[in-house]
This record gives structure tokens, C-alpha cells and sequence, in this order.
């Protein structure tokens, strides 16, 4: 205790008494260093919460027996055999060697039993749930979930430290600080160690509530040139966390800012914007606690006034897939649905389940249902390898009949082929595979080359894209006069698309094609499976007809309604016609992402979330909800537009939404990237560091004198403007600005942060093929962040750097230097009573604690 | 002009598409580790294709790995996952990524009594002979399962009905590619959806990939060019004395004639260097073989341990000579540490310490270079015992738990280019190393508190902490103290020692972390992001926070207070050393 500290002590109790006393309480307990012991523990113990999972902690208790009995198997035999030792052997010295060899003997043969049988009796199996472990569940439910992202905090890191808890704490122990130091500290030379270190920490407290008020952190995304020279400009750049809602009724976007509003880390209302689906949603799916937060319209908003865009629902890590809605009544361009079931009662012997079937029993019997969309040919088709169903509406009847046809049955392949002119007709089966024959005595010949099970390279026909079917590709060589031969391509699920293929190629190398030559009809039927069904949709009526084909028999049934079941030619299989929907919307919706296949780098950033927006208009009783993917640079046209989702307003207004982040405009200034470059280590090793060669520009509307300039900025070496130390100009210039640099708000720093590693790497490829002289990039990403009050905390870092040696070391020494100085005055007096010194030192003084900061 | 067209086309194509950039800050994590590198068309089998069933069994297969003399090979360079490289370090690397061990071994075939030897290989005799004689390996233990649960499994399928079979192949810890093969892909269907299965999964595919694809590893004819990448010895039009020189070489393995094996690696190790002989490293070679060959880390911590035990034993028996051996293992521990330490820091062609074993190997080398000094400076073998102690811990952590970054790897981009960062990372490390020692001192402290205190007057266990303090009774420590007697001078000592260890490691790491808050304004643009890596440095700063003004507050037993809150601060630097970087996300991923 110092002299200083019981000065102040006996004060406070001389004259804060009465109504003072609780002054002195509180100013004595804020002068205690146990106060600040308790803070710093607390404070411990907030980020020990803000960083471990809430899971781990709970296993954290496990692991503490896991080692208590790992050490107890350890020094109990240690400990035993030492004290054996200790009982047999007399002698001092032996004595020391024999116990220490017994503990390690010992502790060495409690190792080899924890390993052997302890640690694997004890280790806990996921998977079957063996060995011991406490909460498991807790445990595995929250193994990768701090504190902050259960739903009721739902913070980032950053936003959970600067909540008021620990703002509290930090708050009350700065105060603590300042209030013991002014109070228990000597202000003299010898405690400047101490007086230093306190100060760079209140230094550094002010420093960072500066810094935190002005803080603005990001990235932004600068693309190349197209042709080479400089890219085009950024003026903007995107916060690093807050999302906003971007909004475009036809006048331009606007942005909404989400603040902390939005969620992160945990679903909410999934289930919005599903009424009317006509699927059913997976039985399995949480749809997550309810959501609704209003967005802000601003004075000057340019979205008209009458509408409102609210948050209704947000999947922190999901898929979007499509849902059908029906659309009632229905449009006057339809899009019907039609839902099919097989209904399995025994599932047939030899005939593979299908995946993820469950099993079958005899009371039970299973249904599984599939939607179809006759007009839609890649969703008009369900194919189960073993069977498949096929719907039209209003099919070719010259197609039906085909297929309708037992003569086109006996085989995996039937190919049936028509001369009108000449009345011919043949069919072609698998047995005539490259044989020519004539059709008839038309003068046609044609030759079955091959049967594929696919086509050689991906349909893109308009509307059938991401469709496939069997085709077969028939050789025809027409009479004589008649033609040139040609290769048909017939496919078996689209007849419509057949072509003919020329045997001469384009100029570029592409195959020469043309519509099937209508002098010759070929049809293909492909019945290498088990079993085909075929659905033709009434064009007037809900009803359907159907044709079940297998390869020796076939059904047909017309005009079948909801509810119809047909017996397959497999006993205990049967096929049964479900509800037929007028008329469906397709509408997005999340699908969660199993937390298993989640990437950890995603998590929280929103990268892979998707956002529910409710539109809706305050005079007409009318609202659609609309679900967003994230767009991380929502500026980036091509990004934007596949991002964005548009809702027609019932009156004929539209609105573009995008879900992105918050913009900020960078202060007076623009930058280009003019070029990037990936330096690798020799021999095209790992990447050593990232350049981007950076202009930085005023806005057109400003002038800076200092400007443009061109700056590399790389790893460690970032770009700072619109301040940059110039040796054109006076080094005072030069330091007063970047002084003054480090104090605004508007000066930035930026951080070379992200590549295009795919451009680059694509067009390194071109640089090996010769085609190309270097490789390049098309964008870079740059970090942005100013650093306002930077200075000033660094000088608290020097002053805590500096003071804490002060206080080791040059005190003591300080410190023993002066004893020594009265030891020796005190001899000195002792042996000549005329030179003893007036004051001798107290023992207090002397004996200060070597090393303790005050 | 045409290439002009051609890259304004590429550029407008790209730009039609650009994509949606990265989220995290690239260069700030380790180059991802490619242990196989990728194929190309252009690369034929060097040796010839290798027959899909050997023409050797196992005993045939062990006598020919006798015969041959692969030593011309050794120090061959390799260009290998981002570095040129030996092929000693390449096999190593390979036979450890296979088979979880620092070689290959097989069980021979009974002898009289029905045992069955252990048949070693040559990681360099396996890594040849896993690209000439690829089928050899199809039915034999190569690829390690670590997860028991699925390795029981494939065995179980292998050996339907077979306990003893599945016991002996469980023993041996791998399984054959054999089995993957059949089975693997009913392994992934059944358990695809259980996290460990899952894992235990992922790296058998990659070991099966490395035990397939090895042969694209073989990037060992030099380019021209420092821009170029190195050519791969199958590499058709390269070298036609060369690719007739494999040739033969595949044929007389495969054909087990040792003798003409011999004699074509000895061309074959003449014939590379010469090769764009201006690119092809040399003394490196020979560093990266002693430092392959001296193993300079497990003999330093083994050689710490003599010292950790003769210099307590010599506290204990009062004998010189018992603690002159103890200081002579320490040198020589020392020594080698510094080796291993030094020659790493030259092959790497960087300050080593920037992964989690370079980082144990730095760490404990600070440590002991700082104790060593603190003994001279103090007088104080007290600090010898614990920086003995101290590199015998991390070091044998290092060496023997299959810790990260063993295998010599490009660093992080961001590490590699600031100097600032090897000053920060540095400091830290040394304050890591500082209260490792602290916790030496703390149980030395507390083993003879609580000795003595069990035993009431604690001879023997006071001695020794006096005798580890001041041996000397001349000699005290320069914590000026009062001279007490026996047990309580031995505690002062010890306390005074242990606080002069705390103090600088409190002030390095606060210097450490101020550093680290310097560099990551410069570099990340926010100089505290609360990182889990930041938070819990700051934590452990804290914690020697609370001892230092705890000190000063009125409890009682402060030194043993100390102790304990020693022993605490280790265990949270040891979290915030190992624990934060596996187990929590951050931006610290090459820590």
C-alpha cells in the first residue's frame, strides 16, 4: 500500500462523511485493484463467449474429467511405486533417485493403461454413441454455434463486443484505472513506468472511441478493361457487413439499409410466400421463427410512396429451388400441371427400387408422386431409369397413333419410316442396325447407323434446354435426282426437334443442319425400358389419355380423370392419375442446406442466404412475397440481373429487388484498375503476392490538385487516398497531411483483398497455347477502410510498449540504486556519527515491490 | 493482330460472365497443400505401364528392395507441391500421406514357428516402386484408415466371414487400394451423412488418388526458365536418352534384376543435373539431405529429455557431475535444435516459423536460447531445467502428434511479404516460449510447496527446489531478498525467478500483439478485428494482467497464487496456440 494510497484514504474518511459517504464507497471501491481484477475477469470471460461455441463449452467439461482421470491414472502409479521407493531406500541421495525413478516408471506404466484401455473405454463415438461424454446432444447441436449466433442475439463479432455489456465493462474499467492511479500512485519520477503504461491505455480507450464512431470498413470490386487499357471507374464501395435491400421501380435503384436488423445466422420464416404451392414442402422442413422488419423509406425515396417492402423471411444457407403456385384463375396463356403417382403394393421381383425408397409393405401400400407439365418439355418427362412417363397436351395424333401401334412393338428400338409420296412404309429394329434398306418401292434407302442414349452434345433448341432423350441417327439416301443423302437425327421424347444433318460442314466447322426433309417421316420409339407411360392432356377438359407400353404388350386408356388407377403389366404396380391444376406460377423458395455440407467460410456473411421481401401496396388489398439470392457486389450488371427478382404490381407498375449490401460513395474521388498481376513463387509455384495497379482520380464534377496518380497496391502494401505522400511536395506539407490523414474520417486505405483466379488462370492456358501474351484478370477486389484516430491509439501502444519495461526493470534498478546510495550513506554515518544523514528512508520505501507497476 | 483479336474476344468473353469474387481476403491462408500434382496429356508412364498384377511376392518383393541402390536417387531434385525439393523428402512425404507412417512395411510370410515378420521398405524404394510395379500394391496394407469404425467396415466387406483376417488387418492400421476400390463406393452411400465417416472418407479418396495418380509427382527434369514449370520425366519429345534410360530402368524392376537397376539409377542420377544444369539447385540438395538425414528435431528432444533428467536428478544427489552431464545434454540439444532450426529456415527460404510446427520449433527454441541466457545472466540453473524441459515438451508435440506443417511448404502470400509480421509473430512466439518456462518454474514451485508440505519439514523436495535455485549456497539470485532459511528462501528464489520469467513474458506479448494490431491496420485495414486468434491473445495477456496487480492487492500466498495462475496461463496460451487455430474460424488460417 502506498504512502499516497493511505493519504487519500484517511482524507476520504475526514471528509466524506454524512451524505458524502456514498462518494467515498464508490470512489474507494473504483480505487480498488480487485475492481479492476474483477472487470478484467469479466471482460475475459464476455470474449471467452463471443468466440467458443456455446457446444464446445459444454465439452469443455468433458474434456476437464477426460484429463482428471488421464492424470489420475498417471500419478497414482507414479505416486504409489515413489512412495514404495521412498519406504525401501535410506539413504539421501538414492533415495532422491529411487523416487524419481518410481514416478517416472509409474507414471510412464499409467500412460500405457490410459492409452490402452482407459482412453479407448472413454472416447466418446458420434456416430454410435458410445464411450462418455456430457450433454451430447447440447454438444453436437451447438458445436459450431457461439453465443451470438442464437437467435435471440443473432450479432457478429464485432457487433457483440460493442454491445453495451462489454461497453460497460470496458467504461468502468478505464474509469477504475484513472480513479486508482490519480489516487494510489506517486507522481514521481520512479513511477513514470507505471504513470505510462496507464496512460497509454486510456489513450488507446480514446483513440478507439474515435475510431469506432468513424469507422467505415468494406470492399469494392474494380473491373479490367475490355480492350486493354484503363477499367472502368468505382466511385463506390460496399460495406463490409450490412445488408441492404436495393430497390428499382423504374427510376433508378435505391438502396434500403438493413442495419443490424437482419438476421445471420438462423432461418426465419421459410414457409413465406408458399400459400397456394402445390407441392408439398418437405414434411421435415423447421421452418424457423416468424420475421417481419419494415424497411425505411427515405424523404427522398424513389419508389412511390403507397408501396411497402417488408422482411418476411430469411434462410441464412440454402439453395433456391422452384415451387409451383397455382394461379387461380387462370391465365389466358395456361400453363397446366398434372400430378402422377406409382402406386406400389409388392414391389416386383428383379426390378431395382428406386433410390431413397422406403420399404414396401403389403398393408401399406407406397405412393410416389411426380408433377408434370406438358408444355414444358424439360419438365413434362419423369424418367426412373427402369420406366418413365412422358406428357403432352394435345399431341400429334399421327404420334399417338404410333405409339398406340402394336406393331411397333418386340424390341428395345423401333424405328418406323414414311414415304408419303409413295405410300411406303417400313419399321427398323435394333436387328437392322447398319443394314441398308429400301423403304419399300420408293426408291428411298435407309440405314439405322446407331442408337444413343443420349445425344452426342446437349440439346439447345429453344425450351429444350436441360432436356435429354434417346436418339437415333438414321442414314437416308434419296432416289436418284431426288437429293443429296443426309443423316437424320430423330429424337425418341421430341420428335419435334428431329433434324437433318448435310454430309458438307459450315465454313466455321459446324456440322450444316435443316428441318427434317418432309418428303421422308421417321419416327423412334425407344422401349429399352421396362416399361414407358405416356400422358396426352385433353386441351378442353381436365381429362387424360394414356398408353402404357412394354416390350410385348401394350394399354391404352382415354379419358381418364383424377383418381383413375391402371394396373401396370407388374403385379402389385399400378399407375394412378392425380390432380390436374388449370393453370401454375413458378415462384422461388429456399431449400436449407444441411449444416454438413455448409462451407464455415460462408456462414454469417450472408453469401449463400436468401431474403424474403413482401411487397405490397397500402390502398389495394394486395401483396406478393418475393424470395432474394445475395448479390456481393449487387453494381456488377451482369451479377445484378441475375440476381434480381421482379414483382408486377397489379395495376401495371413493376419492381426490380435485389439483396445486397449497404453502398457508401467514396469522398470526392474515383479509382480504374489499369492492371493486375498474381506474382508466383519460380516455376509457376504458389502465389507470392497479389498487384493491382490502381488510378485514382477525382470525381468529374471535382478538382484535387494531387491528383490522378497511379499506385501497386499488393498484400502488404495498400493504396492510401486521397492523401498520398508525394516527393513533389514540401516534406512539411507531406507530414502535416499525413498527420492530418490519420485524424479524417475521409482518408482511406486500400487492401489488395480478392482475384479473378479463374480469368487468370483461363487465360494463362491461353499463354501456353501462344494465343495470348500474358496472362490477365478481370477484376481485382480491394478492401476500403479509413482509419480515423489511428495515431492517436498507436501512440498509446507505444506509451504501454515503453512504460511496462520502465516498470520491470529501470524502477528496480532505480530502486536498488537508491538503497544501495543509503546502505552505503548509513555505514558511512555509522563509522563517522558527523556524516550520518538527516532523514534515513523507511523500510516501506526500500523494500517496494521489485516489478509491480506502482 | 491476331493475337490482339483473340485477347480482346477472351477479355469481352470473361467479361460476359463475371463472376462473383471471393469472400475472403485471398493470400491470407496457406496455399491450399496439393500433395498430388495434376495430370496433363502430354505425360506417359516413364518406366513403362505397370502390369496390373506384379510378377513378385512379398518375399521376392523385400529381396529385391535389399539388392537395389536407390542412394544416387536421393538427392535428385523434384518440383512438388509449389517447391523444388529432393526426392528423399518426396518419398518421406508420399509414404507418410499413404500409410500414416515414415515408412512402408508389410508382413512377410510365416516362418517355422508360424511368425510373421515385419518387412521394411525404403520410403524412396516404395515411391519408385509404386509407379513401376503399381499392381504389387493393389492387395497390400498401403492406405491408412485412422477412424476405426470405418476401417472395420471395409474390412468387414473384404472378409465376410473372416474374424481373424479383419483382426490381423485391423492391427496393421491400413487397408489395401484393393478394397477401396470395391468397396469404397458403398462406403460413401452408407455413410456419407456421419461427420467422422464423412472425413475418414475424404482422406482415404485422397490417399487412394496419391497411391493412383503418384506417377504425375515425377516432375523432375528442369525447365530453362525460372518462369517455367519443371518437366515431368514421362514427358514425350523431352529427352530421348533419358526416356530410353526409364525405360530400361521399369523394365529390369519389374523383371527384379537388381544389377541393371543399379547401374541405369546411376545414369539416371548423372543425367538429370545436367539437364538445364543452370536451373537445377545444388546446395540445397545437400542441406535438405542433412536435414532429412539428422532428424535434428527428435534427437533434440530427446536429448533435452537426458538433460530435464539428469539436471533433476543432479538437484536431487548434489552431485557436479550428474548436472555437467544435464548441461552437456542441453548443449547438445541446443545444438541440434539450432540445426534443424537453421537449415530449415535456408530450404524453406523463409524465417520458419509459420506454421503450427514451425512454430512449436521456433517457439521452443526462443524459448531455450532465452532461458539459457536468463541462467548466465541470473546464475540460475534453475532455468537450464526448464528450457530443458520446455524443448523436450513442445519438440516431442511436434515430431511425434503428426503436427501441420511438418512437411516443408510455400508459405501464406500475406506472411511472405511483410517484415513487420515476422517481427510480430516472432515476439509472440518468444512470449509463448517465456511462459512455457514460467510453467517449468511454477510446477518446480509448486512441487516443493506441496512436497514440503505433505512431509511437513520437506527435506528432500526443498532441497532440491534450493539446490535448483542457488546450488551454490554463494550464489543467490539476484532477487535481493532477505536470506531466508531453507524452505522459505527456496520458495522466494523460486517465486523471484518465476515473476522475472512472467514480467518479460508479459511485456513481449504485449509488444507482440501490438505489433500484430500495427501490421493488420496496414495490411487488413482494421488494427483489432476481435479475431478469435486476437481475443484470445488478449485473454492471455490479461491473465499475466491479473497476476502483476494481483501482487499488489492483499491476498495471501501471493507466489503460490502466481503458480497457479501460471499453470492457468499456460493452458490458455496453449488454447490460443492450438485451439483457436483448429477448432475456431478466423482470419489467423496460416497460424
Amino acid at each position: 500500500m502506498s504512502a499516497k494510497w493511505r493519504r487519500v484514504q484517511a482524507w476520504d474518511r475526514e471528509h466524506l462523511t454524512g451524505v458524502l459517504t456514498p462518494v467515498r464507497l464508490i470512489i474507494g471501491a473504483l480505487s480498488t485493484i480487485t475492481l479492476a481484477v474483477v472487470l478484467l475477469v469479466g471482460i475475459s470471460l464476455y470474449s471467452v463467449l463471443a468466440s467458443v461455441p456455446i457446444g464446445m463449452l459444454a465439452l469443455g467439461l468433458t474434456w476437464l474429467m477426460y484429463i482428471a482421470v488421464c492424470m489420475a491414472a498417471v500419478a497414482v502409479p507414479a505416486l504409489g511405486l515413489a512412495a514404495l521407493g521412498r519406504a525401501l531406500v535410506k539413504k539421501q541421495a538414492p533415495r532422491f533417485v529411487a523416487t524419481i525413478a518410481a514416478i517416472l516408471t509409474g507414471g510412464i506404466a499409467g500412460a500405457l493403461v490410459w492409452v490402452q484401455w482407459i482412453w479407448p473405454a472413454l472416447r466418446f463415438d458420434e456416430v454410435y454413441g458410445t464411450g462418455f461424454r456430457l450433454f451430447p446432444q447440447f454438444v453436437a447441436a451447438y458445436q459450431g454455434t457461439t453465443l451470438r449466433r442464437l437467435p435471440a442475439f443473432e450479432m457478429t463479432e464485432l457487433e457483440f463486443y460493442a454491445w453495451w455489456p462489454m461497453q460497460a465493462m470496458l467504461i468502468l474499467f478505464v474509469t477504475n484505472m484513472i480513479v486508482a492511479t490519480i489516487r494510489r500512485i506517486e507522481f514521481k519520477f520512479v513511477n513514470i513506468g507505471v504513470l505510462t503504461v496507464h496512460t497509454g491505455i486510456v489513450t488507446i480507450a480514446v483513440g478507439s472511441l474515435y475510431y469506432q464512431v468513424f469507422k467505415q470498413e468494406g470492399d469494392t470490386l474494380l473491373v479490367a478493361s475490355s480492350t486493354g487499357g484503363v477499367g472502368q471507374a468505382q466511385q463506390a464501395f460496399f460495406d463490409r457487413e450490412d445488408p441492404a435491400l436495393w430497390v428499382n421501380a423504374g427510376m433508378g435503384w435505391e438502396q434500403r439499409p438493413l442495419g443490424g436488423k437482419l438476421p445471420r445466422y438462423n432461418d426465419y420464416s421459410l414457409l413465406a410466400g408458399t400459400a397456394g404451392v402445390i407441392e408439398p414442402i418437405q414434411p421435415e422442413l423447421e421452418p424457423g421463427r416468424p420475421l417481419r422488419i419494415e424497411t425505411r423509406r427515405r424523404d427522398a425515396s424513389i419508389v412511390p410512396e403507397d408501396i411497402t417492402l417488408s422482411i418476411v423471411g430469411y434462410a441464412t444457407y440454402a439453395e433456391p429451388a422452384t415451387m409451383l403456385i397455382e394461379q387461380d384463375p387462370p391465365r389466358s396463356d395456361p400453363r397446366p400441371v398434372r400430378r402422377v403417382f406409382f402406386v406400389i403394393d409388392r414391389f416386383p421381383e428383379g426390378m431395382p427400387m428406386p433410390a431413397g425408397a422406403p420399404p414396401i409393405s403389403p398393408d401399406e401400400p407406397q405412393r410416389f408422386a411426380f408433377l408434370l407439365q406438358p408444355d414444358r418439355p424439360n419438365a413434362s418427362v419423369v424418367d426412373l431409369s427402369q420406366m418413365s412417363v412422358q406428357s403432352w397436351r394435345g399431341i400429334e395424333s399421327e404420334r399417338w397413333a404410333m405409339l398406340a401401334d402394336e406393331s411397333t412393338l418386340g424390341g428395345p428400338v423401333s424405328v418406323t419410316i414414311t414415304v408419303p409420296a409413295a405410300a411406303a412404309s417400313i419399321t427398323l429394329t435394333s436387328g437392322d442396325l447398319r443394314r441398308p434398306v429400301e423403304v419399300a418401292d420408293s426408291g428411298w434407302t435407309v440405314t439405322l447407323e446407331q442408337v444413343l442414349p443420349e445425344p452426342p452434345f446437349p440439346i439447345v433448341t429453344e425450351g429444350y434446354r436441360d432436356t435429354t432423350s434417346s436418339v437415333a441417327m438414321v442414314r437416308v439416301e434419296p432416289p436418284e435426282g431426288a437429293g443429296e443423302p443426309f443423316t437424320r437425327w430423330v429424337y425418341h421424347r421430341f420428335p419435334e426437334i428431329s433434324q437433318d444433318i448435310l454430309d458438307d460442314t459450315l465454313d466455321d466447322g459446324r456440322p450444316n443442319r435443316r428441318d427434317p426433309d418432309p418428303a421422308i417421316d421417321i419416327h423412334f420409339i425407344d422401349q429399352s425400358q421396362l416399361f414407358q407411360v405416356y400422358l396426352n392432356e385433353h386441351t378442353r377438359s381436365d381429362r387424360v389419355d394414356l398408353i402404357v407400353r412394354w416390350d410385348d404388350g401394350l394399354i391404352v386408356r382415354e379419358g381418364l380423370r383424377g383418381g383413375d388407377r391402371v394396373q401396370l403389366p407388374y403385379e402389385g404396380l399400378s399407375f394412378e392419375v392425380g390432380t390436374r391444376w388449370a393453370d401454375v406460377i413458378e415462384r422461388e423458395r429456399p431449400i436449407p442446406v444441411p449444416a454438413i455440407d455448409q462451407e464455415g467460410d460462408f456462414i454469417g456473411r450472408h453469401d449463400r442466404a436468401m431474403m424474403a421481401v413482401e411487397v405490397s401496396t397500402v390502398d389495394a388489398d394486395w401483396s406478393r412475397t418475393v424470395w432474394l439470392p445475395f448479390a456481393r457486389y449487387s453494381d456488377l450488371p451482369d451479377l445484378r440481373a441475375s440476381t434480381q427478382r421482379r414483382v408486377e404490381l397489379p395495376d401495371g407498375r413493376w419492381l426490380a429487388l435485389v439483396f445486397g449490401r449497404v453502398q457508401q460513395r467514396l469522398p470526392g474521388f474515383q479509382l480504374r484498375l489499369i492492371d493486375f498481376e498474381m506474382l508466383a513463387y519460380d516455376h509457376r509455384g504458389a502465389p507470392r503476392d497479389y498487384q493491382s495497379l490502381v488510378r485514382v482520380e477525382p470525381l468529374p464534377d471535382s478538382t484535387r490538385p494531387s491528383m490522378p496518380y497511379d499506385h501497386v497496391t499488393k498484400l502488404n502494401a495498400p493504396l492510401k487516398a486521397p492523401f498520398l505522400w508525394s516527393d513533389s511536395r514540401p516534406l512539411v506539407s507531406n507530414l502535416v497531411g499525413e498527420i492530418l490523414s490519420h485524424l479524417q474520417p475521409t482518408q482511406f486505405k486500400f487492401s489488395q483483398a480478392g482475384w479473378d483466379r479463374q480469368g487468370w488462370e483461363e487465360s494463362q492456358e491461353l499463354v501456353d497455347q501462344g494465343l495470348l501474351e500474358r496472362p490477365a484478370a478481370r477484376f481485382t477486389i480491394l478492401g476500403v477502410g479509413n482509419n480515423p484516430g489511428i495515431h492517436v491509439i498507436a501512440l498509446g501502444g507505444v506509451l504501454m510498449g515503453v512504460g511496462i519495461p520502465w516498470a520491470f526493470y529501470v524502477k528496480p534498478w532505480l530502486l536498488r540504486r537508491k538503497k544501495l546510495r543509503i546502505q552505503r550513506e548509513l555505514a558511512e554515518a555509522t563509522s563517522n556519527p558527523a556524516a550520518r544523514p538527516a532523514e534515513p528512508a523507511t523500510p516501506a520505501r526500500q523494500t517496494e515491490t521489485i516489478g509491480a507497476p506502482s | 493482330m491476331m493475337h490482339a483479336i483473340v485477347r480482346l474476344t477472351l477479355v469481352a468473353v470473361l467479361l460476359g460472365s463475371c463472376a462473383p469474387a471471393a469472400s475472403q481476403i485471398d493470400g491470407n491462408a496457406h496455399p491450399e497443400s496439393q500433395p498430388l500434382t495434376a495430370a496433363t496429356a502430354e505425360r506417359t508412364f516413364p518406366f513403362g505401364q505397370p502390369p496390373t498384377r506384379s510378377a513378385m511376392d512379398v518375399t521376392d518383393k523385400h529381396a529385391f528392395a535389399q539388392a537395389v541402390e536407390l542412394e544416387p536417387l536421393r538427392d535428385l531434385a523434384v518440383s512438388h507441391n509449389g517447391r523444388v525439393k529432393i526426392l528423399d523428402t518426396l518419398a518421406r512425404e508420399t509414404v507418410q500421406q499413404l500409410t500414416g507412417r515414415d515408412g512402408y512395411f508389410d508382413v512377410g510370410v510365416p516362418d517355422d514357428e508360424g511368425r510373421r515378420p515385419k518387412l521394411h521398405y525404403d520410403p524412396l524404394f516404395t515411391l519408385v516402386d509404386l509407379v513401376v510395379d503399381t499392381g504389387y500394391y493393389v492387395d497390400k496394407p498401403l492406405l491408412s484408415v485412422g477412424y476405426l469404425p470405418l476401417r472395420r467396415s471395409f474390412l468387414e466387406a473384404a472378409f465376410p466371414e473372416n474374424p481373424d483376417s479383419i483382426e490381423g488387418w485391423m492391427r496393421l492400421t491400413r487397408i489395401a487400394p484393393g478394397m477401396v476400390a470395391a468397396f469404397g463406393e458403398a462406403m460413401w452411400a452408407r455413410h456419407e451423412a456421419k461427420e467422422p465417416y464423412r472425413e475418414a472418407l475424404l482422406r482415404l479418396d485422397g490417399r487412394m488418388a496419391l497411391f493412383a495418380g503418384s506417377i504425375n509427382n515425377w516432375l523432375v527434369v528442369a525447365p530453362d526458365s525460372t518462369e517455367d514449370q519443371w518437366h515431368h520425366l514421362g514427358e514425350s519429345g523431352l529427352h530421348a536418352e533419358l526416356a530410353a534410360l526409364n525405360r530400361s530402368l521399369g523394365d529390369a524392376w519389374r523383371a527384379g534384376d537388381a544389377d541393371a537397376v543399379n547401374s541405369a539409377v546411376a545414369l539416371l542420377a548423372e543425367l538429370l543435373p545436367t539437364i538445364h544444369a543452370e536451373q537445377y539447385p545444388t546446395t540445397r540438395r545437400s542441406l535438405e539431405m542433412a536435414y532429412n538425414r539428422t532428424n535434428a528435431f527428435e534427437w533434440g528432444f530427446w536429448l533435452y529429455l537426458f538433460s530435464l533428467i539428469s539436471l533433476v536428478l543432479a538437484f536431487g544427489t548434489r552431485r557436479r557431475w550428474v548436472s555437467g552431464l544435464g548441461y552437456a545434454f542441453f548443449g547438445l540439444g541446443l545444438a541440434m535444435h539450432s540445426f534443424g532450426f537453421v537449415v530449415r529456415c535456408i530450404i524453406s527460404e523463409r524465417f520458419a516459423i509459420q506454421n503450427q510446427f514451425e512454430s512449436m520449433a521456433g517457439l521452443s527454441f526462443f524459448g531455450a536460447v532465452v532461458g539459457l541466457a536468463a541462467a548466465i545472466k541470473l546464475r540460475q540453473p534453475i532455468f537450464i531445467a526448464a528450457s530443458a524441459g520446455l524443448g523436450f515438451l513442445l519438440l516431442m508435440t511436434a515430431t511425434q502428434t503428426g503436427m501441420p506443417g511438418e512437411v516443408v511448404e510455400r508459405e501464406a502470400a500475406i506472411l511472405n511479404t511483410s517484415v513487420l509480421l515476422k517481427y510480430h509473430v516472432t515476439t509472440v512466439l518468444v512470449s509463448y516460449g517465456l511462459i512455457t518456462l514460467g510453467l517449468m518454474i511454477s510446477l518446480f514451485y509448486l512441487a516443493a510447496y506441496y512436497g514440503a508440505k505433505l512431509k511437513g519439514s520437506g527435506a528432500e523436495t526443498v532441497s532440491l527446489a534450493a539446490a535448483s535455485v542457488a546450488p551454490d549456497a554463494a550464489t543467490p539470485g539476484e532477487g535481493d531478498a532477505p536470506k531466508r532459511p531453507g524452505l522459505a528462501r527456496t520458495l522466494a528464489d523460486l517465486d523471484t525467478a518465476h515473476m522475472t520469467v512472467l514480467q518479460l513474458a508479459f511485456w513481449t506479448l504485449g509488444v507482440g500483439i501490438l505489433l500484430g494490431a500495427w501490421w493488420a491496420d496496414h495490411s487488413w485495414g482494421r488494427w483489432w478485428a476481435f479475431d478469435p486468434k486476437e481475443t484470445w491473445a488478449m485473454i492471455t495477456w490479461i491473465v499475466y494482467l491479473i497476476v502483476i496487480h494481483l501482487r499488489m492487492t492483499g491476498i495471501k500466498n501471493k507466489a503460490l497464487v502466481t503458480a497457479w495462475l501460471s499453470v492457468v496461463g499456460f493452458f490458455i496460451m496453449l488454447w490460443t496456440y492450438f485451439g483457436v487455430n483448429l477448432l475456431l474460424p478466423g482470419l489467423h488460417a496460416y497460424a
